[in-house]
């Protein structure tokens, strides 16, 4: 009886202790992100928590379409996060865990068949913005993982670029991607040498709106959709 | 006939193409893009390789063996030749000896895996190249250096193709040049900025993209069979004697490269 005790107290403790972890993880800085914010974190999980419905952040996350010849963009909702880097990365993390791990389609919404951009493990260590507008992600483990030649790596790449340039227009309409924590060269074939400019070129028929549908048939523009659109200059790809 | 016996014949040697993104079009495994070029007249069948010495970067053993692996598959091809491909070394290389390590493994697994010639592919920077020629005169096999270059004739790591020529000079790879890049206008553009820097000139070698990477719908009529063809012969024409395709370059491209290279 006594052991049992013992076992449920330290239960409460590694609770309590897990429960100031997330409230630290989650609570906004008094002072802001600052000019760098940083998100860390490990691999994603694939099996996210379901978010109840109107209670996350929309997001558009990008897949391959399904004959592997463009980037389809989707709209979904993550966990909101006050952190934009800490936003940045639960987006992406949602990129990882792939098109089989988003909810099913609502009534009435059209969803294409579509494919993972950014391989199975890989990792989204970081995300930085340097409050000039450019983002800096950290990708480990992608290049090991990349198969199908150069197309695959400007699809995964470009997934990651146009996903943050979208969700985040003012701050990431640049993105500089680091491979392992570091900075590289290239991904094999596409250069990494500078940050890369997103490419509506890539994307496959529409961009779904970031706007919040509300009661009256209209919608409200998110936070960060005051921006410019990242694709505004740029030609859309025929579908 | 050894693939150096071949190339000192003068007769041009022709490779196969993008092999990662056919089977990523396909659907399907190494071994059949390897049929279909094979099918196609090819000389060269380049193991789906490229990869592996980032792979090797933080796991030399399981680099090692992927790279077996892929050279095995295309030994069972049939083609006359197998080249090793082995693309840049990465971001986590720790130092030269580090990267002389990875590289002088891969050479060794593919020495020993069956290969005729190390591709030393894609590459960026004189440290993979120096360590790439290193371990394949180490492991006792030919090796074929080619640089990618951008539109503009610049590496991505600020390399110009004169430089590329003057390594070539003096460092001696069995045969060097180009491969992927953008297009093959622009491939064919920085070879003949390097044919024009290199005195006395050695084998050559360009393998091209049909189209520039993630070009999936271009232009009509910029990325067609004949077109790749055509400038293809004109670098043979130029001097070129190892001749191939690279990123989007189909089997049918290749077809349409051999038929007119053997043509003449």
């Amino acid at each position: 009886m006594q052991r049992a005790a013992k076992r449920f107290a330290a239960a409460i403790g590694i609770a309590l202790v897990l429960f100031a972890i997330v409230v630290r993880v989650s609570r906004p800085s008094k002072n802001g992100p600052g000019p760098i914010a940083r998100a860390t974190g490990g691999e994603a999980t694939p099996t996210a928590t379901p978010i109840p419905a109107g209670k996350g952040r929309p997001a558009i996350v990008f897949f391959v379409d399904a004959e592997g010849q463009g980037l389809v963009a989707r709209r979904t909702e993550v966990t909101p996060i006050a952190d934009p880097s800490m936003q940045a990365k639960a987006i992406l993390d949602a990129m990882v865990a792939g098109p089989a791990a988003m909810p099913p389609a609502k009534p009435g919404e059209l969803v294409s068949e579509s494919l993972p951009s950014i391989p199975a493990g890989t990792v989204v260590r970081a995300v930085f913005f340097d409050g000039k507008g450019t983002a800096i992600v950290d990708l480990v483990g992608l290049a090991e993982r990349l198969g199908g030649g150069s197309d695959s790596e400007v699809l995964a790449l470009w997934a990651v670029v146009d996903a943050l340039a979208f969700n985040f227009p003012v701050d990431a309409r640049r993105v500089r991607v680091l491979l392992d924590g570091r900075e590289a060269e290239s991904l094999g074939h596409v250069s990494l040498a500078t940050p890369l400019s997103p490419r509506r070129d890539l994307v496959i028929g529409e961009v779904p709106s970031l706007a919040i549908p509300i009661a009256n048939g209209q919608s409200e523009p998110i936070e960060e959709d005051d921006g410019p659109s990242p694709f505004d200059d740029l030609v859309p790809m025929a579908p | 006939m050894t693939f150096l016996e071949r190339l000192a014949s003068g007769l041009p040697i022709l490779t196969d193409g993008g092999t990662g993104i056919e089977r990523r079009r396909r659907k399907c495994g190494a071994a059949d893009v390897h049929a279909a070029f094979v099918a196609a007249g090819v000389d060269v069948i380049v193991a789906d390789s490229i990869a592996v010495a980032g792979l090797a970067v933080t796991d030399p053993a399981r680099g090692a063996a992927a790279l077996a692996d892929a050279v095995a598959i295309a030994r069972a091809s049939g083609a006359p030749f197998v080249a090793a491909s082995l693309g840049p070394s990465g971001p986590g290389v720790r130092d030269a000896t580090h990267r002389r390590e990875l590289y002088g493994a891969l050479a060794a697994a593919a020495k020993e895996a069956g290969a005729d010639v190390i591709f030393a592919e894609t590459l960026l920077t004189f440290f993979d190249a120096d360590a790439a020629l290193d371990a394949a005169r180490a492991a006792g096999l030919p090796i074929a250096v080619t640089f990618a270059f951008s539109r503009e004739g610049k590496g991505y790591a600020g390399l110009q193709a004169e430089r590329t020529a003057q390594w070539a000079q003096g460092c001696g790879p069995d045969a060097a040049g180009f491969n992927c890049g953008e297009d093959p206008e622009a491939t064919l553009a920085a070879f003949e900025r390097w044919i024009a820097a290199l005195v006395p000139p050695r084998p050559w070698l360009t393998k091209s993209n049909s189209r520039p990477p993630g070009a999936f719908r271009p232009a009509a009529g910029t990325s067609t069979p004949e077109r790749f063809a055509v400038i293809g012969a004109h670098a043979v024409a130029l001097g070129a004697r190892i001749v191939g395709g690279c990123c989007g370059a189909t089997p049918d491209h290749l077809a349409a490269l051999v038929a007119r290279v053997r043509a003449g």
